[in-house]
């Protein structure tokens, strides 16, 4: 650190960093520049504009997990207001740049472009530039003008009425770059990340409490109205560029000393805004004020939809869109990630129909529209006009939602949204009532679909829990052999009864499964069954019958049917028992069968094998799969609900489904 | 409310899945008679199970 005297005030002056050759004097504004310990100035410069930076020198924060403190500040005015070069000195010795405007930050350090850069006139808007082996998309080519430094600077341009382009370079990441031609023979390359606010965990940052501000001499501004002479107090003086007065409909242009009047709107034009200009309101945990109010149309297939949005500003965050359309709320925010096509990964250049990816979401195409601005009131940031129109194309992904605005000449402008629940906002405004949403929003999320996920996680649960216990109990059920017998059917009718020895069926009162087999090809044979309690001479009297077909024909061997089949008896008392059987066989097949035909004439002239077996506590896999079936009313609900749904939300959309009668 | 039909449905259906198999519960229900003749082991003609009905009877290709 070397701290010097101002050589034009004599006031104390310090230079903390290696790299840094200028400072600017806090206490007369001279210009210092140093040549080892000589100091020399070069003049005085411009006082800062306000433009309503939360960052102030000596502010500290964390990037990547080093530590830094604001240092210096070169202050840019550009078409839409003003943008900060913030010196950063690392705890490690290193420099760096931190870019702010209207709350977005860019973290930058210089870089060596290894190459020649292309000409500022060769840059156009949605093409490629290749920095170290990444692709970056130039979104915005702007001419700059110097308007002020502060604090300590490792360069300074020529003069304070430098005009210089830069160029912003994006990616489908936080990665981006800038382009600066302020020394045309040499241009540098400024290569950093976006970065919210929150991760930079800034602290002694400037306070925006209006008493301090007012003790320090930096009050927000107030100024009447030059047509009703209504008083409006600037919320974001320095960065709103048109005031439009809520009580007459005049447009004011801020940036015009003399209050140049843009447009009138009408009193029959005259809207109320369901949230109060001035209103303040808690929404993703940071306080916001609503500052201005502006109501659009979208024209599609010549019918106008309108909607409302609400201008928020934190000056810590930035501004915030809070969009409300047929009683449905998005909150929107700019972005400058790149969304990125969903099938070649590439960051959008010219926004589509196709899908896109974001942050690890996928969003659909929603709608393409041009949208018209009817009526604002309040402040806005940019040079806002009635009748100003943008082509609009929205994505979804509920609750999410991507936005890119495209209009004639300018950049495109993409902004990310979250649909907010009408109640959420009416609490956060202290709203006494809010308006119910009609049809299905676009962004808004499917009551069902959480609920479809539930209840099939619940059948699949439920699937793998009574698949264990239908296992443990096959594992666990006796599914004990008590009676088995085999014999040969022949021409004599006493073969085709048969009466067995009793045979013991031990256990619990459980069920008996009977399987009957019998050797027979292209034949039936049926089965007539007692199981009788040789003690109580109670019969169980039930039958089954197997039937089995083959052949060859012109597409080879086919056969039909099975030479064995099983009845489960329930509930049978454990006890001693004997089995009466009785065959009956024959070849008429039922598809022979005419009406009222008797079901078939037996035929027992062919001999054939058979064999009958009795097995006791016999697992029944039927209960698991009636079980199954019965858990499925409730997930296929939850789906058909959820598919109807869906199905209102896409019929607003430019893909609506189509009916089968269209 | 559905959802938690659902629950309840699928506990319940658990607890109905073991029971029925622990006290040998199927879908057949065969015809219970009581005193048949004491002489069928004798005399097999003595009585016949009231299932005369054919069964699976396939039409072959």
């Amino acid at each position: 650190m070397l701290q010097i005297a101002c050589p034009s005030c004599g006031a104390s002056l310090v230079f903390r960093a290696q790299s840094t050759t200028h400072a600017v004097c806090s206490a007369c504004r001279s210009l210092v520049v140093r040549h080892d310990v000589d100091l020399e100035s070069l003049g005085k410069v411009s006082d800062l504009q306000p433009d309503g930076s939360p960052i102030q020198l000596g502010t500290s924060g964390t990037f990547l997990g080093k530590h830094f403190e604001v240092i210096g500040r070169i202050q840019v005015a550009y078409d839409s207001g003003f943008w900060n070069e913030w010196y950063l000195q690392y705890t490690d010795g290193s420099n760096g740049w931190l870019g702010e405007a209207m709350g977005t930050y860019f973290v930058n350090q210089e870089l060596d472009p290894a190459g020649p850069l292309a000409r500022p006139e060769d840059l156009r808007v949605g093409s490629f530039v290749t920095l170290k082996n990444e692709f970056f998309v130039v979104c915005e080519v702007s001419t700059s003008t110097l308007s002020s430094y502060e604090g300590e600077l490792p360069f300074v341009f020529p003069s304070e009425k430098t005009r210089f382009t830069t160029a912003d370079l994006r990616t489908g990441g936080q990665l981006a770059a800038t382009l600066d031609y302020s020394d045309p023979a040499s241009p540098t390359v400024y290569l950093g990340y976006y970065v919210d606010f929150d991760e930079l965990k800034l602290a002694g940052l400037r306070d925006f409490n209006p008493e301090l501000e007012n003790q320090q001499g930096v009050s927000t501004s107030v100024l009447r109205c030059p047509t009703c002479g209504a008083p409006h107090e600037l919320k974001a003086g320095g960065v709103s560029q048109v005031l439009a007065c809520e009580y007459c409909g005049t447009a004011i242009d801020l940036k015009d000393k003399s209050l140049k009047v843009l447009f009138q709107v009408q009193e029959s034009e005259k809207i109320t805004p369901l949230i109060p200009l001035g209103a303040k309101g808690k929404v993703d945990g940071h306080e916001w004020e609503c500052l201005g109010f502006m109501r659009r149309s979208a024209r599609v297939e010549g019918m106008d939809y309108p909607f409302t949005e609400y201008l928020l500003y934190n000056p810590y965050q930035g501004y915030r869109w809070l969009v409300e359309s047929d009683g449905h709320w998005t909150l929107a925010r700019p972005i400058l990630m790149l969304p990125r096509n969903l099938g070649s990964g590439d960051p959008v250049t010219e926004p589509t129909d196709n899908t896109l990816s974001y942050k690890g979401n996928r969003f659909r195409h929603f709608q393409t529209a041009v949208a018209r601005v009817r009526y604002v009131a309040g402040e806005f940031y940019w040079q806002v006009r009635l009748g100003d129109e943008v082509r609009m194309h929205d994505y979804v992904c509920p609750p999410h939602s991507l936005s890119c605005e495209e209009s004639t000449g300018r950049e495109q402008v993409w902004s990310e949204g979250r649909y907010l629940e009408p109640l959420e906002v009416a609490r956060a405004f202290g709203l006494n009532s809010i308006r119910q949403p009609y049809k299905v929003g676009p962004s808004q999320p499917d009551p069902y679909t959480p609920l479809k996920h539930r209840a099939w996680m619940w059948w699949a649960g439920y699937l793998a829990a009574s698949f264990i216990l239908m296992v443990l109990t096959t594992m666990i059920s006796a599914n004990k052999v008590v009676f088995s017998k085999t014999g040969v059917a022949t021409s004599d009718p006493t073969s085709l009864t048969v009466v067995s020895d009793e045979f013991e069926i031990p256990g619990r009162t459980s069920n008996v499964e009977v399987r009957t087999t019998a050797g027979v090809n292209n034949r039936w044979v049926d089965f007539h069954l007692a199981l009788i309690d040789s003690k109580t001479n109670e019969a169980l009297d039930f039958g089954t019958g197997v039937a089995f077909y083959s052949g060859r024909d012109s597409d080879g061997y086919w056969s039909e049917g099975s030479t064995s089949n099983a009845v489960t008896l329930p509930r049978v008392p454990a006890g001693r028992y004997y089995l009466l059987a009785e065959m009956e066989s024959g070849t008429t097949a039922s598809a022979d069968m005419k009406p009222g035909e008797a079901p078939s004439r037996p035929d027992p002239a062919k001999n054939f094998s058979w064999s009958i077996t009795v097995k006791r506590d016999v697992p029944s896999w039927i209960w698991f799969f009636i079980g199954l079936g019965l858990m499925l009313p409730v997930p296929l609900w939850y789906w058909l609900r959820e598919s109807s749904f869906e199905t209102q939300r896409w019929t607003e959309s430019d893909h609506a489904p189509t009916s089968s009668s269209e | 409310m559905l959802m938690n039909v659902h629950k309840v449905l699928g506990i319940g259906l658990l607890g109905a899945m073991l029971a029925f198999n622990y006290f040998g519960l199927t879908m057949t229900q065969p015809d219970r008679v009581s005193n048949v003749p004491k002489t069928i082991r004798q005399n097999p003609g003595s009585y016949r199970s009231h299932y005369q009905t054919h069964y699976v009877h396939l039409g072959g290709k």
